[in-house]
């Protein structure tokens, strides 16, 4: 029967009594996961150093993360998992030649100026991972460009300056015959430690769409606008213009369409918006890498569209009977 | 049989807790009802008996003022013992016929069954209805008499020649879908009570000017073969949808799946589109008033959650106390945390065991302390799920930013007066934040600024 006592001490809330399992610290554990295979290319090509900058950046940004909260007397937020993605991140964004001074002040910095001064997690404009990689960059613009020779785990081999495909192409377009798809899928090329590799950051893009964590909306908009914005000038004049698909196979494109562009906080939420936010950043990415100074591009590309995220999410869907009349 | 697929809303788990059982048991009369005056939206009835009155179930015990209300019925034979204030399900205070119940049960002198209903005229059975006092459930709690009939005032005006515009009602939907997964309740009835639904699609045919009729019914449970003849045989449309996708079963959203149909709130009723959508309860109650001349003093309600002992479909009088429904299904298990008029996504959480079944109540959902869930609130991520599973397509995070900013008319100019209040927002934010709760203030203070 029921106890007397237990008759006033009812729970009274609010509806809904129930919530799904979905929590902030398992959406970024999701992304921790998903960015496994490229860490792992990374780590098979350029040796076991990288995991030493990786590990640099991870616990540079989540001593930023504890500093920041202790000085602001908030509630730690060092168990959400969102510091440890942001140093992963930032981290996969170097060349394996990074040296650990400039990684520690560009990962602490990333979480205070970039994350921590906007009111944490779900505050900031812009993705607090690429204020970071601005930061180095202008900072430090020589050692952005410290790239090596891939060198295979156990193969013994030395370690040779070498150049990107990207730039290599934009100083020798003839170069573009050396790179075929295979190559690339695997990440056998110079470049960043996370973004050599296009399989692992399909596979990782692909986990996270399964886990719904991210929408198609975005991935696909990028892959689009790069692709068909590429196509075109391919068309026109295949000497000086590359094809669609090797924009998407180098450099950080299929990197920043799966893990940069669709970061939470600082991409739309309504499916419009996420499409031609996805669009700009492809085609912007192309028009920096034909015309631009810089041969990567897609974090300016990014950057900026983040600046408009506010813009895009006024592309709202129609809501029920609006417009319609009774 | 065209099964239609609403890409919105929330597919839900399996529930952890047994399922609720498939066979509907009455209950025990009780020795004392509450029948409070002010079971629907609108203006609460006056008492029509004295303290200290002898009344049999089925008398009337409470007059409706206008049209928005219903008359109250004794629900069990017995002595008036107080006419008092109480709080009903939804948190309002109302007077309240109280009624100690002598044991006998017995009906009213003018309780019968007609065996002849189907040759009545219209009028005849359409008065049954209005004096059965049948409430729709599911939604907000009208008479149900409002859904079939032509409505007296017209909807709205021509914008050129200013000429009221009535829209006949066409279509009419009976709603066998639970409005919330884990209820159980609404295919059990079809044949538990399978007369009575007979009678009250009959009755309804009669009495309504509708030509279409569909009956929406749940992939997840079959249709037995005398629903199925029945419908054949009285040319009723039986459509599959989704129940286990929330929230399938509101009528707003059943509708726009069946009909494609958009009904903005709050403005918009599915009458002003000359569509009705009946609860299968409904249609059975209609069916006792028509055949047997019953006012609606039952009611059939889904009592489950991990909350309680033995998770029962049960056959309640109108006025039991909370409490001695639970009492009948072993009372609580472990420490009792929320007691919930409905279910889990929109149910009405109580404070107090001594509230009385209504007409409109549907299920009881009793959760344990340890699964009630304590909102932290952190700031919106901008993850965008909650864009993706809103059934009537808002952007409940912008939403929930201008409400909490008291951005009331900003949040108006997003159609923020169209939500449902289903939940499916707060049940998949990754930050959970509170949006219903927002979202119901805000609609409240949109309100009170358009009055002025």
């Amino acid at each position: 029967m029921i106890d007397k006592k237990l008759d006033n001490r009812l729970v009274v809330s609010f509806s809904p009594h129930i919530e799904s399992h979905n929590s902030i610290s398992a959406m970024m554990l999701t992304f921790v996961i998903a960015l496994l295979p490229s860490v792992m290319m990374g780590v098979y090509y350029f040796g076991y150093k990288v995991l030493m900058i990786l590990g640099l950046s991870i616990a540079s940004s989540m001593a930023a993360e504890a500093f920041v909260n202790k000085l602001s007397d908030r509630p730690s937020t060092i168990g959400d998992f969102s510091a440890i993605l942001n140093g992963l991140l930032l981290g996969l964004l170097m060349p394996p030649t990074m040296p650990w001074w400039a990684m520690v002040v560009g990962s602490s910095l990333s979480i205070i100026v970039g994350k921590s001064v906007f009111g944490g997690y779900g505050n900031y404009p812009l993705n607090p991972v690429l204020i970071g990689w601005m930061i180095i960059r202008l900072a430090w613009p020589d050692l952005m460009n410290g790239f090596i020779e891939p060198a295979p785990l156990f193969s013994g081999g030395d370690i040779s300056e070498a150049l990107p495909p990207l730039m290599a192409v934009k100083g020798d377009p003839s170069e573009i015959g050396s790179y075929d798809m295979w190559r690339l899928m695997l990440g056998n090329v110079p470049g960043q430690i996370g973004t050599i590799s296009a399989l692992s950051a399909i596979l990782g893009g692909l986990f996270l769409l399964y886990r719904g964590v991210i929408r198609w909306h975005i991935p696909v908009g990028v892959f689009l606008g790069a692709f068909a914005f590429a196509w075109i000038f391919n068309t026109i004049n295949p000497d000086t213009y590359f094809p669609g698909s090797f924009h998407l196979m180098t450099g950080t494109l299929l990197l920043g369409a799966f893990f940069l562009a669709p970061e939470p906080v600082s991409s739309p939420v309504t499916p419009g918006g996420m499409l031609v936010y996805g669009l700009l950043i492809g085609v912007l990415t192309v028009i920096i890498r034909i015309w631009g100074s810089d041969t990567d591009g897609v974090i300016q590309a990014i950057l900026i569209m983040n600046i408009g995220t506010p813009l895009f999410d006024r592309i709202r869907p129609r809501s029920w009977g609006v417009n319609t009349g009774a | 049989m065209k099964l239609s697929s609403l890409c919105k809303g929330i597919r839900f788990p399996k529930p952890k807790y047994p399922n609720v059982p498939t066979e509907v048991v009455p209950i025990p009369s009780p020795s004392r009802v509450i029948l409070p005056m002010l079971q629907h939206a609108g203006t609460p009835c006056v008492p029509c008996v004295e303290k200290g009155s002898q009344v049999k179930i089925g008398d009337v015990v409470g007059r409706p003022q206008d049209e928005t209300g219903a008359s109250v019925h004794a629900s069990v034979s017995g002595e008036v013992t107080d006419i008092a204030q109480v709080y009903t399900s939804s948190g309002q205070k109302s007077p309240a016929v109280i009624i100690s119940s002598d044991g006998k049960d017995t009906w009213a002198d003018n309780i019968k069954t007609d065996a002849e209903y189907l040759e009545k005229a219209p009028s005849v059975l359409i008065d049954r209805i209005k004096d059965a006092a049948i409430m729709s459930s599911g939604t907000e709690a009208a008479p149900v008499i409002t859904d079939l009939t032509l409505s007296q005032k017209p909807r709205g005006y021509h914008f050129a020649t200013g000429l009221p515009i009535f829209k006949p009602l066409d279509t009419l939907v009976i709603n066998c879908v639970d409005t919330e997964p884990y209820y159980g309740a609404a295919y059990r009835l079809m044949d538990d009570f399978f007369d009575d639904l007979e009678a009250g699609i009959r009755t309804v045919k009669i009495v309504t000017e509708a030509t279409r009729f569909i009956m929406a019914v749940d992939v997840q449970h079959s249709v037995s073969n005398q629903v199925r003849d029945l419908t054949g045989q009285l040319e009723v449309a039986v459509r599959s949808v989704d129940g286990t996708r929330f929230p399938t079963g509101v009528h707003r959203v059943l509708l726009k799946e069946l009909l494609d149909l958009e009904i903005p709130m709050p403005y918009g009723e599915p009458r002003d589109y000359g569509v009705s959508v009946l609860k299968v309860d409904s249609i059975i109650d209609i069916g006792r008033a028509a055949k047997h001349l019953k006012p609606q003093v039952e009611k059939v309600i889904s009592v489950f959650g991990k909350g309680v002992h033995d998770q029962k479909l049960v056959r309640v009088r109108v006025g039991t106390p909370l409490k001695d429904v639970l009492a009948a299904c072993g009372g609580l298990a472990g420490r009792p945390g929320k007691v919930i008029f409905g279910g889990p996504m929109m149910g009405m959480a109580q404070f107090d065991l001594n509230v009385p079944i209504s007409k409109d109540t549907e299920a009881v959902y009793v959760q344990t302390m340890d699964e009630v869930v304590r909102s932290v609130n952190h700031p919106c991520i901008n993850c965008g799920l909650c864009v993706k599973v809103c059934p009537v397509r808002l952007v409940p995070s912008q939403l929930s930013k201008y409400c909490e900013n008291d951005q009331f008319q900003d949040a108006a100019a997003l159609n923020l007066m169209n939500c449902i209040e289903c939940g499916c927002c707060h049940y998949v934010c990754p930050a959970k934040r509170p949006m219903v709760h927002q979202f119901r203030y805000g609609k409240s203070q949109v309100m009170v600024r358009r009055m002025g």
